[in-house]
Protein backbone atom coordinates (compact mmCIF):
# COMPACT_ATOMS: atom_id res chain seq x y z
CA UNK A 1 0.00 0.00 0.00
CA UNK A 2 1.06 3.31 -0.99
CA UNK A 3 1.22 6.02 1.53
CA UNK A 4 -1.06 9.26 0.48
CA UNK A 5 -1.82 10.76 3.81
CA UNK A 6 -0.28 10.92 7.37
CA UNK A 7 -0.86 12.61 10.63
CA UNK A 8 1.35 12.79 13.39
CA UNK A 9 0.37 12.94 16.86
CA UNK A 10 -2.94 15.30 15.64
CA UNK A 11 -4.17 16.99 18.69
CA UNK A 12 -6.75 19.91 18.74
CA UNK A 13 -7.40 21.32 21.89
CA UNK A 14 -10.50 23.70 21.84
CA UNK A 15 -10.14 25.78 25.36
CA UNK A 16 -9.64 23.05 28.17
CA UNK A 17 -11.37 20.06 26.04
CA UNK A 18 -9.48 17.92 24.34
CA UNK A 19 -11.21 17.31 20.66
CA UNK A 20 -8.53 15.17 19.36
CA UNK A 21 -5.95 13.92 21.09
CA UNK A 22 -3.01 12.04 19.50
CA UNK A 23 -4.07 10.60 16.24
CA UNK A 24 -2.34 8.93 14.07
CA UNK A 25 -3.96 8.13 10.84
CA UNK A 26 -1.99 6.72 7.48
CA UNK A 27 -4.22 6.14 4.56
CA UNK A 28 -3.06 4.70 1.45
CA UNK A 29 -3.85 5.12 -2.27
CA UNK A 30 -6.86 4.44 -3.35
CA UNK A 31 -8.09 3.41 -0.55
CA UNK A 32 -11.56 3.85 1.29
CA UNK A 33 -11.00 4.40 4.78
CA UNK A 34 -14.11 5.34 7.14
CA UNK A 35 -13.91 7.16 10.19
CA UNK A 36 -16.53 6.39 12.67
CA UNK A 37 -17.12 7.48 16.48
CA UNK A 38 -19.86 8.50 18.47
CA UNK A 39 -21.24 12.28 18.33
CA UNK A 40 -18.56 14.43 19.67
CA UNK A 41 -16.12 11.82 19.14
CA UNK A 42 -13.72 14.81 16.69
CA UNK A 43 -14.54 13.28 13.55
CA UNK A 44 -15.58 16.36 11.77
CA UNK A 45 -12.72 18.27 13.91
CA UNK A 46 -10.39 15.67 12.51
CA UNK A 47 -11.20 16.33 8.71
CA UNK A 48 -10.99 20.20 10.02
CA UNK A 49 -7.53 19.82 11.44
CA UNK A 50 -6.67 18.22 7.96
CA UNK A 51 -7.42 20.46 5.46
CA UNK A 52 -6.70 23.54 7.43
CA UNK A 53 -9.96 25.37 8.23
CA UNK A 54 -8.96 25.29 11.90
CA UNK A 55 -4.92 24.83 13.23
CA UNK A 56 -3.94 22.12 14.65
CA UNK A 57 -2.67 22.58 18.21
CA UNK A 58 0.02 20.05 17.95
CA UNK A 59 0.91 17.15 15.46
CA UNK A 60 1.52 17.06 11.43
CA UNK A 61 -0.35 15.83 8.31
CA UNK A 62 1.64 14.99 5.57
CA UNK A 63 0.18 14.30 1.96
CA UNK A 64 2.07 12.84 -1.09
CA UNK A 65 5.30 12.49 0.81
CA UNK A 66 5.13 16.98 1.70
CA UNK A 67 4.05 17.90 4.65
CA UNK A 68 0.79 20.69 4.73
CA UNK A 69 0.58 21.49 7.91
CA UNK A 70 -0.94 24.87 8.54
CA UNK A 71 -0.88 25.52 4.58
CA UNK A 72 -3.50 27.80 3.36
CA UNK A 73 -7.07 25.91 2.58
CA UNK A 74 -6.92 26.76 -1.19
CA UNK A 75 -3.01 25.85 -1.33
CA UNK A 76 -4.38 22.55 0.26
CA UNK A 77 -6.88 21.88 -2.32
CA UNK A 78 -4.54 22.80 -5.03
CA UNK A 79 -2.35 19.94 -4.05
CA UNK A 80 -4.72 17.29 -4.56
CA UNK A 81 -6.54 17.15 -1.29
CA UNK A 82 -10.15 17.90 -1.65
CA UNK A 83 -13.12 17.83 0.73
CA UNK A 84 -16.94 17.81 1.37
CA UNK A 85 -18.77 19.17 3.82
CA UNK A 86 -21.36 17.79 6.64
CA UNK A 87 -23.82 20.44 6.48
CA UNK A 88 -24.49 21.37 2.53
CA UNK A 89 -22.25 23.91 1.85
CA UNK A 90 -23.17 24.85 -1.32
CA UNK A 91 -22.90 28.71 -3.78
CA UNK A 92 -26.91 29.44 -3.07
CA UNK A 93 -27.54 31.61 -6.30
CA UNK A 94 -25.00 29.99 -8.41
CA UNK A 95 -26.13 27.62 -11.21
CA UNK A 96 -25.58 24.24 -10.81
CA UNK A 97 -23.30 24.39 -13.93
CA UNK A 98 -21.28 27.38 -12.78
CA UNK A 99 -20.67 26.03 -9.07
CA UNK A 100 -18.82 22.78 -10.83
CA UNK A 101 -16.93 24.73 -13.46
CA UNK A 102 -15.88 27.00 -10.80
CA UNK A 103 -13.91 24.58 -9.02
CA UNK A 104 -12.52 23.70 -12.91
CA UNK A 105 -11.54 26.87 -13.61
CA UNK A 106 -9.68 27.28 -10.09
CA UNK A 107 -8.27 24.31 -10.14
CA UNK A 108 -6.81 25.67 -14.01
CA UNK A 109 -5.53 28.40 -12.33
CA UNK A 110 -7.65 30.48 -14.53
CA UNK A 111 -9.61 32.01 -11.49
CA UNK A 112 -8.14 35.44 -11.93
CA UNK A 113 -8.69 35.61 -15.36
CA UNK A 114 -9.90 38.82 -16.63
CA UNK A 115 -9.77 38.60 -20.12
CA UNK A 116 -11.47 35.40 -21.41
CA UNK A 117 -15.06 34.26 -21.21
CA UNK A 118 -16.14 31.91 -18.31
CA UNK A 119 -19.02 30.49 -20.43
CA UNK A 120 -17.05 28.66 -23.25
CA UNK A 121 -13.91 27.15 -20.62
CA UNK A 122 -13.81 23.73 -19.20
CA UNK A 123 -17.23 22.96 -20.21
CA UNK A 124 -16.98 19.25 -21.51
CA UNK A 125 -15.03 18.33 -18.19
CA UNK A 126 -17.85 20.12 -15.71
CA UNK A 127 -20.67 17.99 -18.54
CA UNK A 128 -18.41 14.74 -17.71
CA UNK A 129 -18.88 15.56 -13.71
CA UNK A 130 -22.23 16.38 -13.91
CA UNK A 131 -22.89 13.25 -16.13
CA UNK A 132 -21.45 11.41 -13.28
CA UNK A 133 -23.01 13.01 -10.13
CA UNK A 134 -26.18 12.44 -11.77
CA UNK A 135 -26.81 16.20 -12.10
CA UNK A 136 -26.62 16.94 -15.74
CA UNK A 137 -30.77 17.64 -16.16
CA UNK A 138 -30.44 20.20 -13.01
CA UNK A 139 -27.22 22.40 -14.93
CA UNK A 140 -29.12 25.15 -14.82
CA UNK A 141 -31.06 25.00 -11.88
CA UNK A 142 -29.74 27.53 -8.91
CA UNK A 143 -28.08 25.52 -6.30
CA UNK A 144 -30.68 26.58 -3.37
CA UNK A 145 -33.89 24.94 -5.59
CA UNK A 146 -32.25 21.94 -5.36
CA UNK A 147 -33.46 19.18 -3.23
CA UNK A 148 -31.69 17.62 -0.46
CA UNK A 149 -30.35 15.10 -1.77
CA UNK A 150 -29.38 16.65 -5.33
CA UNK A 151 -26.95 19.15 -3.19
CA UNK A 152 -25.57 16.85 -1.13
CA UNK A 153 -24.32 15.61 -4.78
CA UNK A 154 -23.77 18.94 -6.04
CA UNK A 155 -21.50 19.31 -2.85
CA UNK A 156 -19.74 16.02 -4.35
CA UNK A 157 -19.25 17.56 -8.02
CA UNK A 158 -17.94 20.93 -6.48
CA UNK A 159 -14.81 18.87 -4.84
CA UNK A 160 -14.50 16.36 -7.73
CA UNK A 161 -14.31 19.90 -10.00
CA UNK A 162 -10.68 19.86 -8.16
CA UNK A 163 -9.44 17.29 -9.53
CA UNK A 164 -8.64 15.59 -6.22
CA UNK A 165 -6.42 12.82 -5.96
CA UNK A 166 -8.03 12.40 -2.39
CA UNK A 167 -11.61 13.43 -1.14
CA UNK A 168 -12.44 13.88 2.62
CA UNK A 169 -15.93 13.14 2.99
CA UNK A 170 -17.91 14.78 5.81
CA UNK A 171 -21.51 12.77 6.23
CA UNK A 172 -21.88 12.17 2.85
CA UNK A 173 -25.13 10.44 3.13
CA UNK A 174 -26.47 12.29 6.17
CA UNK A 175 -30.19 13.21 5.25
CA UNK A 176 -30.74 11.26 2.12
CA UNK A 177 -33.19 8.88 1.45
CA UNK A 178 -31.88 5.10 1.35
CA UNK A 179 -31.96 4.67 -2.55
CA UNK A 180 -30.52 8.25 -3.05
CA UNK A 181 -27.72 6.72 -0.07
CA UNK A 182 -27.41 3.59 -2.09
CA UNK A 183 -26.73 5.73 -5.37
CA UNK A 184 -24.01 7.39 -3.40
CA UNK A 185 -22.16 4.75 -2.63
CA UNK A 186 -22.09 3.28 -5.82
CA UNK A 187 -20.27 6.33 -7.11
CA UNK A 188 -17.75 6.18 -4.35
CA UNK A 189 -16.96 3.11 -5.75
CA UNK A 190 -16.70 3.89 -9.13
CA UNK A 191 -14.80 6.77 -8.71
CA UNK A 192 -12.31 4.83 -6.54
CA UNK A 193 -12.47 2.82 -9.84
CA UNK A 194 -12.03 5.05 -12.91
CA UNK A 195 -10.73 8.17 -11.16
CA UNK A 196 -8.07 6.79 -9.26
CA UNK A 197 -9.79 8.42 -6.26
CA UNK A 198 -9.21 8.00 -2.58
CA UNK A 199 -11.51 8.72 -0.23
CA UNK A 200 -11.73 8.80 3.39
CA UNK A 201 -15.13 9.45 4.81
CA UNK A 202 -17.40 9.97 8.22
CA UNK A 203 -20.24 8.00 8.11
CA UNK A 204 -23.55 7.36 10.94
CA UNK A 205 -24.57 4.76 8.86
CA UNK A 206 -23.23 1.62 9.74
CA UNK A 207 -24.47 -0.34 6.72
CA UNK A 208 -22.91 2.46 4.20
CA UNK A 209 -19.73 1.85 6.08
CA UNK A 210 -19.15 -2.12 6.17
CA UNK A 211 -20.37 -1.92 2.62
CA UNK A 212 -17.58 -0.02 1.10
CA UNK A 213 -15.06 0.97 3.83
CA UNK A 214 -11.89 -0.97 3.06
CA UNK A 215 -10.56 0.20 6.39
CA UNK A 216 -12.27 1.47 9.63
CA UNK A 217 -10.55 3.63 11.74
CA UNK A 218 -12.69 4.12 15.30
CA UNK A 219 -12.69 7.37 17.11
CA UNK A 220 -13.97 7.65 20.79
CA UNK A 221 -13.59 11.06 23.01
CA UNK A 222 -10.64 12.56 20.37
CA UNK A 223 -8.48 9.62 20.60
CA UNK A 224 -7.40 6.16 18.02
CA UNK A 225 -9.20 3.75 19.74
CA UNK A 226 -9.22 0.72 17.12
CA UNK A 227 -8.18 0.57 12.90
CA UNK A 228 -8.49 -2.65 10.90
CA UNK A 229 -10.70 -4.15 8.22
CA UNK A 230 -14.64 -4.08 8.90
CA UNK A 231 -14.60 -7.74 10.09
CA UNK A 232 -12.39 -6.94 12.96
CA UNK A 233 -13.81 -3.29 14.22
CA UNK A 234 -16.93 -5.37 14.43
CA UNK A 235 -15.37 -8.29 16.78
CA UNK A 236 -13.65 -5.61 18.61
CA UNK A 237 -14.72 -4.99 22.46
CA UNK A 238 -14.07 -1.61 23.10
CA UNK A 239 -15.76 -0.73 19.89
CA UNK A 240 -18.92 -2.56 20.69
CA UNK A 241 -18.56 -1.39 24.40
CA UNK A 242 -17.82 3.02 23.65
CA UNK A 243 -19.81 2.81 19.95
CA UNK A 244 -21.76 -0.06 18.24
CA UNK A 245 -23.68 -1.08 21.44
CA UNK A 246 -24.71 2.04 22.96
CA UNK A 247 -25.57 4.71 20.30
CA UNK A 248 -26.06 2.83 17.17
CA UNK A 249 -30.05 2.82 18.04
CA UNK A 250 -29.79 6.28 18.64
CA UNK A 251 -29.12 6.83 14.99
CA UNK B 1 -29.88 24.35 -25.13
CA UNK B 2 -28.86 23.96 -27.69
CA UNK B 3 -31.11 26.56 -28.73
CA UNK B 4 -29.76 29.00 -26.50
CA UNK B 5 -26.28 30.50 -27.87
CA UNK B 6 -28.29 31.55 -30.74
CA UNK B 7 -31.15 32.94 -29.15
CA UNK B 8 -28.46 34.38 -26.47
CA UNK B 9 -26.47 36.06 -30.13
CA UNK B 10 -29.40 38.14 -31.00
CA UNK B 11 -29.77 39.50 -27.50
CA UNK B 12 -26.68 39.89 -27.37
CA UNK B 13 -26.24 42.15 -30.27
CA UNK B 14 -29.84 43.82 -29.99
CA UNK B 15 -29.83 45.56 -26.18
CA UNK B 16 -26.37 46.82 -26.30
CA UNK B 17 -26.75 48.28 -29.80
CA UNK B 18 -30.16 49.72 -29.08
CA UNK B 19 -29.15 51.12 -25.89
CA UNK B 20 -25.95 52.84 -27.55
CA UNK B 21 -28.04 54.05 -30.75
CA UNK B 22 -30.85 55.33 -27.75
CA UNK B 23 -28.03 57.46 -25.66
CA UNK B 24 -26.75 58.64 -29.24
CA UNK B 25 -30.12 60.25 -30.40
CA UNK B 26 -30.83 61.47 -26.82
CA UNK B 27 -27.90 63.93 -27.29
CA UNK B 28 -29.21 65.66 -30.29
CA UNK B 29 -32.93 65.48 -28.95
CA UNK B 30 -32.16 66.59 -25.89
CA UNK B 31 -31.74 70.84 -24.54
CA UNK B 32 -28.40 71.76 -22.94
CA UNK B 33 -29.85 71.50 -19.19
CA UNK B 34 -30.76 67.75 -20.35
CA UNK B 35 -27.44 66.66 -22.18
CA UNK B 36 -25.77 67.89 -19.28
CA UNK B 37 -27.95 65.64 -16.91
CA UNK B 38 -27.35 62.91 -19.36
CA UNK B 39 -24.05 64.09 -18.83
CA UNK B 40 -24.06 63.69 -15.39
CA UNK B 41 -25.94 60.07 -15.77
CA UNK B 42 -23.60 58.31 -17.44
CA UNK B 43 -20.79 59.03 -15.52
CA UNK B 44 -23.04 58.58 -12.37
CA UNK B 45 -23.56 54.93 -14.19
CA UNK B 46 -19.67 54.35 -13.78
CA UNK B 47 -19.97 55.26 -10.01
CA UNK B 48 -22.75 52.66 -9.38
CA UNK B 49 -20.62 49.93 -11.39
CA UNK B 50 -17.84 50.47 -8.86
CA UNK B 51 -20.28 50.00 -6.17
CA UNK B 52 -21.84 46.86 -7.75
CA UNK B 53 -18.71 45.36 -9.03
CA UNK B 54 -17.71 44.53 -4.88
CA UNK B 55 -21.43 44.49 -3.48
CA UNK B 56 -23.36 42.81 -6.33
CA UNK B 57 -20.56 40.78 -7.54
CA UNK B 58 -18.57 39.71 -4.42
CA UNK B 59 -20.78 40.64 -1.50
CA UNK B 60 -18.40 43.28 0.08
CA UNK B 61 -20.92 46.20 1.00
CA UNK B 62 -18.49 49.07 0.43
CA UNK B 63 -19.53 52.19 2.17
CA UNK B 64 -16.74 54.11 0.66
CA UNK B 65 -16.64 54.60 -2.61
CA UNK B 66 -16.91 58.39 -2.67
CA UNK B 67 -13.16 58.54 -1.35
CA UNK B 68 -11.78 56.68 -4.57
CA UNK B 69 -14.54 58.68 -6.58
CA UNK B 70 -12.39 61.89 -5.09
CA UNK B 71 -9.18 60.64 -5.99
CA UNK B 72 -9.28 60.03 -9.20
CA UNK B 73 -11.55 63.90 -9.68
CA UNK B 74 -8.17 64.96 -7.45
CA UNK B 75 -6.11 63.28 -9.76
CA UNK B 76 -7.32 64.86 -13.09
CA UNK B 77 -7.53 67.96 -11.24
CA UNK B 78 -3.96 68.28 -10.20
CA UNK B 79 -2.44 67.12 -13.29
CA UNK B 80 -4.10 69.43 -15.65
CA UNK B 81 -3.64 72.80 -13.19
CA UNK B 82 -0.34 71.39 -11.74
CA UNK B 83 1.98 69.61 -14.56
CA UNK B 84 -0.50 70.67 -17.51
CA UNK B 85 -0.58 67.12 -18.61
CA UNK B 86 -3.05 66.86 -21.96
CA UNK B 87 -6.69 65.91 -21.65
CA UNK B 88 -6.73 62.46 -21.64
CA UNK B 89 -3.47 61.87 -19.90
CA UNK B 90 -5.69 64.01 -16.54
CA UNK B 91 -8.02 60.93 -17.32
CA UNK B 92 -5.53 58.14 -16.90
CA UNK B 93 -3.72 60.08 -13.98
CA UNK B 94 -7.07 60.38 -12.37
CA UNK B 95 -7.68 56.56 -13.38
CA UNK B 96 -4.23 55.43 -11.69
CA UNK B 97 -4.51 57.47 -8.29
CA UNK B 98 -7.78 55.86 -7.80
CA UNK B 99 -6.52 52.61 -8.48
CA UNK B 100 -3.37 52.90 -6.56
CA UNK B 101 -5.28 54.37 -3.80
CA UNK B 102 -7.46 51.26 -3.96
CA UNK B 103 -5.05 48.93 -3.20
CA UNK B 104 -2.99 50.75 -0.38
CA UNK B 105 -6.30 51.09 1.61
CA UNK B 106 -8.09 47.87 0.34
CA UNK B 107 -4.96 45.90 1.57
CA UNK B 108 -6.35 46.83 4.53
CA UNK B 109 -10.29 46.03 4.02
CA UNK B 110 -10.50 42.62 2.49
CA UNK B 111 -8.93 41.86 5.60
CA UNK B 112 -12.10 42.20 7.43
CA UNK B 113 -15.47 40.67 6.55
CA UNK B 114 -19.20 41.85 6.88
CA UNK B 115 -19.69 44.48 9.03
CA UNK B 116 -16.48 44.72 9.56
CA UNK B 117 -15.41 45.51 6.39
CA UNK B 118 -18.19 48.06 5.86
CA UNK B 119 -16.86 50.51 9.01
CA UNK B 120 -13.41 49.81 7.65
CA UNK B 121 -14.12 51.33 4.18
CA UNK B 122 -16.45 54.22 5.92
CA UNK B 123 -13.32 55.15 8.10
CA UNK B 124 -10.90 54.76 4.70
CA UNK B 125 -13.57 56.91 3.22
CA UNK B 126 -13.64 59.74 5.88
CA UNK B 127 -9.84 59.81 6.63
CA UNK B 128 -9.28 60.29 2.40
CA UNK B 129 -11.79 63.57 2.88
CA UNK B 130 -9.93 64.76 6.00
CA UNK B 131 -6.39 64.10 3.26
CA UNK B 132 -7.82 66.32 0.59
CA UNK B 133 -9.52 69.01 3.50
CA UNK B 134 -6.56 69.98 5.10
CA UNK B 135 -3.95 70.11 2.81
CA UNK B 136 -4.38 73.10 1.99
CA UNK B 137 -1.01 73.27 -0.18
CA UNK B 138 -1.70 70.53 -2.33
CA UNK B 139 -5.18 69.96 -3.03
CA UNK B 140 -6.48 73.68 -1.59
CA UNK B 141 -8.56 72.11 1.10
CA UNK B 142 -11.68 73.24 1.31
CA UNK B 143 -11.37 75.68 -1.59
CA UNK B 144 -11.07 72.74 -3.76
CA UNK B 145 -9.80 73.26 -7.04
CA UNK B 146 -11.32 75.34 -10.11
CA UNK B 147 -10.92 76.13 -13.58
CA UNK B 148 -10.70 72.58 -14.57
CA UNK B 149 -12.12 73.44 -18.64
CA UNK B 150 -12.15 70.92 -20.98
CA UNK B 151 -10.05 71.63 -24.44
CA UNK B 152 -11.23 73.31 -27.19
CA UNK B 153 -14.53 71.87 -28.42
CA UNK B 154 -15.07 69.72 -25.36
CA UNK B 155 -16.03 72.66 -24.12
CA UNK B 156 -19.45 72.32 -25.55
CA UNK B 157 -21.94 70.23 -23.38
CA UNK B 158 -22.92 68.12 -26.08
CA UNK B 159 -19.56 67.42 -27.50
CA UNK B 160 -18.69 66.64 -23.57
CA UNK B 161 -21.46 64.32 -23.72
CA UNK B 162 -20.35 62.25 -26.40
CA UNK B 163 -16.93 62.15 -25.21
CA UNK B 164 -18.72 60.81 -21.97
CA UNK B 165 -20.66 58.45 -23.59
CA UNK B 166 -17.74 56.96 -25.80
CA UNK B 167 -15.56 56.34 -22.37
CA UNK B 168 -18.05 55.25 -20.04
CA UNK B 169 -19.77 52.90 -22.83
CA UNK B 170 -16.35 51.50 -23.38
CA UNK B 171 -16.02 51.10 -19.59
CA UNK B 172 -19.07 49.36 -19.03
CA UNK B 173 -18.46 47.15 -21.93
CA UNK B 174 -14.74 46.15 -19.55
CA UNK B 175 -17.59 45.82 -17.21
CA UNK B 176 -19.66 43.45 -19.12
CA UNK B 177 -16.27 41.23 -19.49
CA UNK B 178 -15.26 41.47 -16.23
CA UNK B 179 -18.48 40.09 -15.13
CA UNK B 180 -18.55 37.31 -17.56
CA UNK B 181 -15.18 36.46 -17.14
CA UNK B 182 -13.66 33.26 -14.78
CA UNK B 183 -12.92 35.92 -12.50
CA UNK B 184 -16.20 37.21 -12.14
CA UNK B 185 -17.44 33.91 -11.40
CA UNK B 186 -14.54 33.51 -8.91
CA UNK B 187 -16.20 36.94 -7.01
CA UNK B 188 -19.60 35.52 -7.42
CA UNK B 189 -18.56 32.21 -5.71
CA UNK B 190 -16.92 34.32 -3.16
CA UNK B 191 -20.04 36.42 -2.56
CA UNK B 192 -22.19 33.25 -2.17
CA UNK B 193 -19.80 30.94 -0.05
CA UNK B 194 -16.84 32.44 0.81
CA UNK B 195 -15.47 29.51 2.79
CA UNK B 196 -16.15 27.26 0.10
CA UNK B 197 -14.53 29.09 -2.52
CA UNK B 198 -11.11 29.07 -0.27
CA UNK B 199 -11.91 25.10 -0.39
CA UNK B 200 -11.70 25.03 -4.51
CA UNK B 201 -8.69 26.68 -4.22
CA UNK B 202 -9.69 29.93 -5.32
CA UNK B 203 -7.54 32.54 -3.34
CA UNK B 204 -9.96 35.17 -0.95
CA UNK B 205 -8.02 37.72 -0.41
CA UNK B 206 -6.16 37.96 -3.38
CA UNK B 207 -8.87 37.85 -5.75
CA UNK B 208 -10.99 40.61 -3.33
CA UNK B 209 -8.37 43.08 -3.57
CA UNK B 210 -8.51 43.06 -7.42
CA UNK B 211 -11.59 43.39 -7.14
CA UNK B 212 -11.60 46.38 -4.95
CA UNK B 213 -8.56 47.83 -6.98
CA UNK B 214 -10.75 47.11 -10.17
CA UNK B 215 -13.74 48.79 -8.17
CA UNK B 216 -11.43 51.89 -7.33
CA UNK B 217 -10.46 52.41 -10.95
CA UNK B 218 -14.15 52.76 -12.27
CA UNK B 219 -14.61 55.15 -9.33
CA UNK B 220 -11.76 56.77 -10.25
CA UNK B 221 -13.03 57.34 -13.74
CA UNK B 222 -16.13 58.10 -12.58
CA UNK B 223 -14.59 60.94 -10.76
CA UNK B 224 -12.12 62.11 -13.74
CA UNK B 225 -15.05 62.80 -16.01
CA UNK B 226 -16.92 64.30 -14.00
CA UNK B 227 -14.53 67.23 -13.06
CA UNK B 228 -13.93 68.74 -15.95
CA UNK B 229 -17.93 68.17 -16.41
CA UNK B 230 -17.89 70.82 -13.27
CA UNK B 231 -15.30 72.38 -13.85
CA UNK B 232 -13.70 72.12 -10.55
CA UNK B 233 -13.66 69.15 -7.47
CA UNK B 234 -14.07 69.92 -3.70
CA UNK B 235 -13.10 67.68 -0.74
CA UNK B 236 -16.93 67.25 -0.28
CA UNK B 237 -16.59 64.61 -3.36
CA UNK B 238 -14.65 62.09 -0.61
CA UNK B 239 -17.58 61.92 1.93
CA UNK B 240 -20.14 59.78 3.32
CA UNK B 241 -22.56 61.10 1.23
CA UNK B 242 -21.15 60.57 -2.06
CA UNK B 243 -20.23 56.91 -0.93
CA UNK B 244 -24.14 57.17 -0.04
CA UNK B 245 -25.14 57.87 -3.45
CA UNK B 246 -23.07 54.84 -5.13
CA UNK B 247 -24.29 52.46 -2.77
CA UNK B 248 -28.38 53.71 -3.22
CA UNK B 249 -27.71 53.71 -7.35
CA UNK B 250 -26.20 50.19 -6.92
CA UNK B 251 -29.14 49.18 -5.05
CA UNK B 252 -31.49 51.25 -6.80
CA UNK B 253 -30.48 49.49 -10.08
CA UNK B 254 -29.56 45.96 -8.69
CA UNK B 255 -26.43 45.65 -7.67
CA UNK B 256 -26.33 41.77 -9.12
CA UNK B 257 -27.30 42.12 -12.39
CA UNK B 258 -25.17 43.14 -15.31
CA UNK B 259 -27.60 46.13 -16.35
CA UNK B 260 -28.14 47.17 -12.53
CA UNK B 261 -25.31 50.08 -12.19
CA UNK B 262 -26.78 51.15 -15.53
CA UNK B 263 -30.75 51.59 -15.33
CA UNK B 264 -29.81 52.82 -11.38
CA UNK B 265 -27.44 55.46 -12.40
CA UNK B 266 -29.99 56.83 -15.09
CA UNK B 267 -32.67 56.42 -13.03
CA UNK B 268 -31.14 58.28 -9.96
CA UNK B 269 -29.70 61.46 -12.15
CA UNK B 270 -32.81 61.62 -14.04
CA UNK B 271 -35.26 61.50 -11.31
CA UNK B 272 -32.92 64.08 -9.02
CA UNK B 273 -33.23 66.47 -12.35
CA UNK B 274 -36.89 66.28 -12.49
CA UNK B 275 -37.71 66.12 -9.18
CA UNK B 276 -35.51 68.70 -7.62
CA UNK B 277 -36.82 71.31 -10.61
CA UNK B 278 -40.63 70.86 -8.48
CA UNK B 279 -39.66 70.82 -4.81
CA UNK B 280 -36.54 71.12 -2.36
CA UNK B 281 -37.60 68.05 -0.69
CA UNK B 282 -35.97 65.48 -3.21
CA UNK B 283 -33.31 64.41 -0.55
CA UNK B 284 -36.92 63.30 1.77
CA UNK B 285 -38.58 61.96 -1.62
CA UNK B 286 -35.05 59.85 -2.49
CA UNK B 287 -35.27 58.59 1.21
CA UNK B 288 -39.02 57.29 0.53
CA UNK B 289 -37.56 55.96 -2.78
CA UNK B 290 -34.33 54.10 -1.06
CA UNK B 291 -37.32 52.60 1.63
CA UNK B 292 -39.54 51.28 -1.00
CA UNK B 293 -36.36 49.49 -2.90
CA UNK B 294 -35.10 48.31 0.17
CA UNK B 295 -38.35 47.02 1.27
CA UNK B 296 -39.78 45.69 -1.57
CA UNK B 297 -37.32 45.52 -3.98
CA UNK B 298 -34.37 43.94 -2.64
CA UNK B 299 -33.03 42.60 -5.99
CA UNK B 300 -33.52 46.56 -7.66
CA UNK B 301 -34.99 47.19 -10.08
CA UNK B 302 -33.40 44.68 -12.55
CA UNK B 303 -34.52 42.39 -10.07
CA UNK B 304 -38.00 43.11 -10.24
CA UNK B 305 -37.60 42.97 -14.16
CA UNK B 306 -35.48 39.58 -13.97
CA UNK B 307 -38.27 38.17 -12.18
CA UNK B 308 -40.75 39.38 -14.59
CA UNK B 309 -39.03 37.53 -17.43
CA UNK B 310 -38.19 34.22 -15.20
CA UNK B 311 -42.02 34.37 -14.75
CA UNK B 312 -42.29 34.82 -18.64
CA UNK B 313 -40.17 31.62 -19.21
CA UNK B 314 -37.70 29.26 -17.83
CA UNK B 315 -34.69 31.45 -17.88
CA UNK B 316 -32.11 30.93 -15.38
CA UNK B 317 -31.29 33.14 -13.12
CA UNK B 318 -27.09 33.32 -13.91
CA UNK B 319 -28.12 33.86 -17.22
CA UNK B 320 -26.80 37.28 -17.92
CA UNK B 321 -23.16 37.31 -16.73
CA UNK B 322 -21.66 35.52 -19.51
Amino acid sequence: MTEILRTEKLTKLFGGVTAVSMVDLVVGREEICAVIGPNGAGKSTLFNIITHYFDPTSGRVHFQGKDITGMPAHLICRKGLARSFQLTNVYPRLTVFDSVQMSLLSIEGLSGSLFRRARGLQREETERILEMVGLAEQRRMTAHLLSHGDKKRLELAISLGTKPQMLLMDEPTAGMAPDETWGLVELIDRLRKEEKLTVLFTEHDMDVVFDIADRIVVLHQGAKICEGLPEDVQRDDRVRECYLGTSEGAQ
Amino acid sequence: MDERPAHGMKKNWVIPLSGVAAFVILGMVLGEFWVKVATEAVIMVLFAASFSLLYGQTGLLSFGQGAYFAVGAYGFALSMTKLDLAFPLCLLVGVVSAAVWAWLTGYLCVRLAGIYFAIMTVVVAQSTFYIIFQWYSFTGGDNGIQGLVPPGFLQEPIAYYYLTLAVAGTAYYAYYRIVGSPFGLSLRSIRENTIRAGFVGINVKRHTLKAFVISGAFAGLSGALFAPFTRSVVPQMADWMASGKAVFMGILGGASHLLGPLIGGLVWVFLDAFVSGYTVHWPLIIGLLVFLVVFFMPGGLMGLVASFIDAQGPVGEEEKPS
